[in-house]
């Protein structure tokens, strides 16, 4: 076997870790024997064995007083500081003070009292993804970059850089885990030419954890200017607050308590990060329980408004976070050249609205995977480090499927969807007729059967073709993507070496616009009469909802203005209350129905509007008629 | 397109893969769903086994089981909530619905008729 020269990038998160490598010129996020691309950062000891990753949190509920986690909070700290002092009575396994005032855990292992400290805890973990990596590769590893948070201290650095090498790792460099993101965007190659410095904001909500940092950027030299956020704020905030609005259903319909039933719960909160991740992408989810709690079925329909409104003080704590940040920096938002999404929660499109909004509808990065953004840039800095050159200029992937007519104008997928380009795809084919001499390649692109109702991109002939009977002929036709989005479709003969090919421009293939337009269009033409029926009913439905938690908010304003007259403000306040109340329990309700709905709650509300939407950046109408056009598209 | 240049030919049948992916994909989901299902379902007839012949082993003297109690409460756990999240749509979705209550209330039954007197260590710690 060659000798192989590669060093990994590894994401070691309080939560979960990932680990990634740079080779053949992209990035490899490294799976887990599990399948996983991310392993929890967890180390179990039983009284036979010591598990670590999936293994761990698999057996958890059965062993938690021995089931060690969040250890990226203990690491590098002394047993006194306050933060870990606060972080204590939320663990089930026990901390106490070590050495040198250092905390460390104590489990049984083996039939014996044992006590570990971060480092060597986390040190298990690190070893566990160098294995990993190492399966992957099929070749030692030693080199790593290993990433931290941006506000860690040197001893907290110190300390991971040392449960590294007791993994018998080669650490490269301790990174900051905001600039590992902005490296993964290649962000440190943009501002190449300019000697004026940058400044980017990476927002990072993982699982337990939300950090802001603050980044300027200087003739390729990052800078972390100023940090911020909440330690303990994460995706499972939003799972709790959706199981207490859901235990509350229950009992509102049933008046039953699941509380006190951790069966029911656990049920529940599971159901309730399902629904979750669901409404990143749907309007709206249907959580079912069947026999919940005694003997009882549980439904409820969540929608994407209501979800929003639960976590609505959440999300503006967040965005709070990033205006403190820049206000502390004196950095002005319009001087924020880029925004890098990391972190599982940054799926939500609420908050990634709220974030657009408040950077007055720029761009954000969000291309790349957040649960892999900051292994991805450990990785290029590693690959950077060993002295490889780096050409990544693009991460993106491929809107629509593309591939080529065969028999009976079907389209046949060479590149499906998604896929991340740079690719490289080969499939063969054959003639269809006896001494074929000449064979004519479209290419088209999209999700449909039949050619004609994909789009377009071109074609050409392929000529020279020895005579041969049917099928006996065999032609490579290969879709080569590059890193700018362009397609080159290539067709050769294999015996003769008889070769022809067509480039598609960038913008065809990589370019949004036309595609989502084409995209919105074959999905239209999809849905049957039917369908069309009930999306009209949800979208009216959902602007219903949309517009009467607006109210609600705008009454609450109003109140604390005190312009008004209160009685006008609490008669509103009440027909407001009584029409989301309506709306939650008629999921079926009828379009007409629905119309005269909005149009009375419109009327009720039109002095409300009147006084108070000149603060406000959207006015009424152009509102709704913007929420109807994101539900289609 | 030239009338000379005839199409190119996929080794597969072309024809029928069209035609046929959708429905193949309809049944395809259901016959999952009911694989998921029944794997379950041999899961939790094991554990409910095992919870009656925790019951006559002890039968009295409890402390010796509570731990066997807690792994078979907690295997029993993990499989429904497998079946939680089988999804299913049209008919297939009515009768799953119908066979997790079923489920579910019987898996109820089981835990609660263990008549151990258990503390939930573990539940408590539910992230």
């Amino acid at each position: 076997m060659a000798k192989q020269n590669k060093a990994i990038g590894i994401d070691l998160g309080t939560c979960n870790s990932c680990v990634a490598v740079y080779q053949q010129k992209r990035v490899h996020i490294i799976e887990n024997e599990a399948g996983s691309k991310t392993t929890p950062s967890m180390v179990a000891f039983t009284s036979a064995e010591r598990l670590i990753g999936e293994a761990a949190k698999n057996q958890f509920m059965l062993n938690p007083q021995n089931t060690v986690f969040d250890i990226k909070r203990l690491i590098g700290r002394r047993f006194k500081d306050d933060t870990v002092q606060r972080d204590l009575g939320l663990w089930p396994f026990r901390v106490v003070r070590g050495k040198k005032k250092k905390p460390m855990v104590e489990v049984e292992f083996k039939g014996f009292t044992r006590k570990f400290s971060a480092e060597e805890i986390s040190c298990m973990i690190l070893w566990k993804l160098k294995k990993t990596s190492e399966t992957f590769l099929k070749a030692k590893v030693r080199d790593a970059v290993i990433t931290v948070p941006a506000y860690f201290s040197d001893a907290q650095r110190q300390a991971t850089r040392d449960a590294a090498t007791i993994a018998g790792l080669n650490v490269l460099q301790i990174m900051n885990e905001p600039i590992a993101a902005a490296i993964a965007y290649g962000l440190d190659n943009k501002s190449n030419s300019s000697s004026q410095a940058k400044f980017i904001l990476v927002f990072d909500l993982g699982g337990g954890t939300f950090d802001i940092s603050l980044l300027s950027i200087k003739k390729n030299v990052f800078k972390v200017v100023a940090t911020d956020g909440d330690s303990h704020l994460g995706g499972s905030d939003f799972d709790n607050n959706l199981v207490d609005y859901c235990s509350q259903k229950f009992k509102q319909k049933y008046n039953g308590d699941i509380s006190r039933n951790p069966r029911a719960l656990r049920r529940l909160l599971t159901a309730c990060e399902r629904a979750k991740k669901c409404l990143s992408s749907a309007m709206e989810t249907v959580i079912e329980l069947e026999s919940l709690s005694e003997d009882k079925d549980f439904r409820i329909t969540i929608t994407r408004t209501q979800f929003e409104e639960l976590n609505m003080e959440l999300f503006q704590k967040c965005i709070k976070s990033v205006d403190k940040c820049l206000a502390g920096a004196k950095v002005l938002r319009s001087e924020v050249e880029d925004v890098v999404l990391v972190g599982g929660s940054t799926r939500i499109p609420k908050l990634r609205q709220m974030i657009q909004r408040f950077f007055r509808g720029k761009e954000l990065c969000n291309a790349i995977n957040p649960d892999e953004a900051v292994a991805y840039g450990a990785a290029v800095q590693a690959a950077v480090l060993i002295g490889h050159r780096i050409d990544l200029t693009v991460m993106d992937v491929t809107p629509l499927s593309l591939g080529i007519d065969v028999e009976g104008d079907l389209m046949d997928v060479v590149v499906p969807k998604n896929t991340s380009i740079p690719t490289r795809k080969e499939v063969l084919y054959t003639t269809s007729l006896d001494n074929q001499a000449i064979i004519n390649i479209s290419v088209f692109q999209g999700e449909r059967a039949h050619v004609e109702d994909n789009y377009y991109l071109g074609e050409f002939t392929l000529s020279g073709i020895p005579a041969a009977p049917r099928g006996e002929v065999s032609i490579a036709v290969c879709f080569e993507i590059d890193g700018s989005g362009i397609l080159k479709v290539s067709a050769e003969h294999k015996n003769t070496g008889v070769r022809s090919e067509i480039v598609v421009n960038s913008e065809d293939v990589g370019g949004l616009s036309k595609e989502e337009m084409e995209r919105a269009l074959i999905d239209a033409e999809r849905f049957e009469v039917e369908d069309e029926e009930i999306k009209k009913i949800t979208v009216k439905r959902l602007d219903f909802e949309k517009y009467s938690y607006k109210m609600r908010e705008r009454v609450r304003q109003e109140k604390l203005k005190g312009l008004m007259d209160m009685d006008e403000i609490e008669n509103i306040e009440k027909y407001v209350k009584e029409a989301i109340e309506w709306a939650e329990g008629h999921d079926d309700a009828e379009c007409e129905k629905l119309d005269e709905k909005m149009q009375e709650l419109k009327t009720i509300c039109n002095a409300l509007v009147w006084t108070s939407c000149t603060d406000s950046d959207d006015s009424q109408g152009s509102h709704s008629d913007k929420e109807e056009s994101e539900v289609e598209s | 397109m030239t009338s000379s240049c005839a199409k190119v030919i996929l080794l597969e049948d072309p024809a029928s893969k069209g035609r046929k992916l959708e429905e193949m994909r309809r049944n395809e989901d259901i016959a999952k769903a009911c694989k998921k299902v029944a794997a379950v379902r041999v899961e939790v007839d094991k554990l409910s086994e095992q919870v009656s012949a925790v019951e006559t082993t002890v039968s009295g003297r409890t402390k010796v089981a509570d731990q066997d109690f807690v792994v078979i409460k907690e295997m029993l756990m993990v499989q429904l909530l497998k079946l939680d999240g089988i999804e299913a749509e049209g008919e297939a979705k009515l009768k799953l619905a119908s066979y997790r209550h079923k489920m579910h209330s019987e898996a109820e039954h089981v835990v609660s008729s263990g008549n151990i007197t258990m503390q939930n260590v573990g539940y408590e710690h539910s992230q």
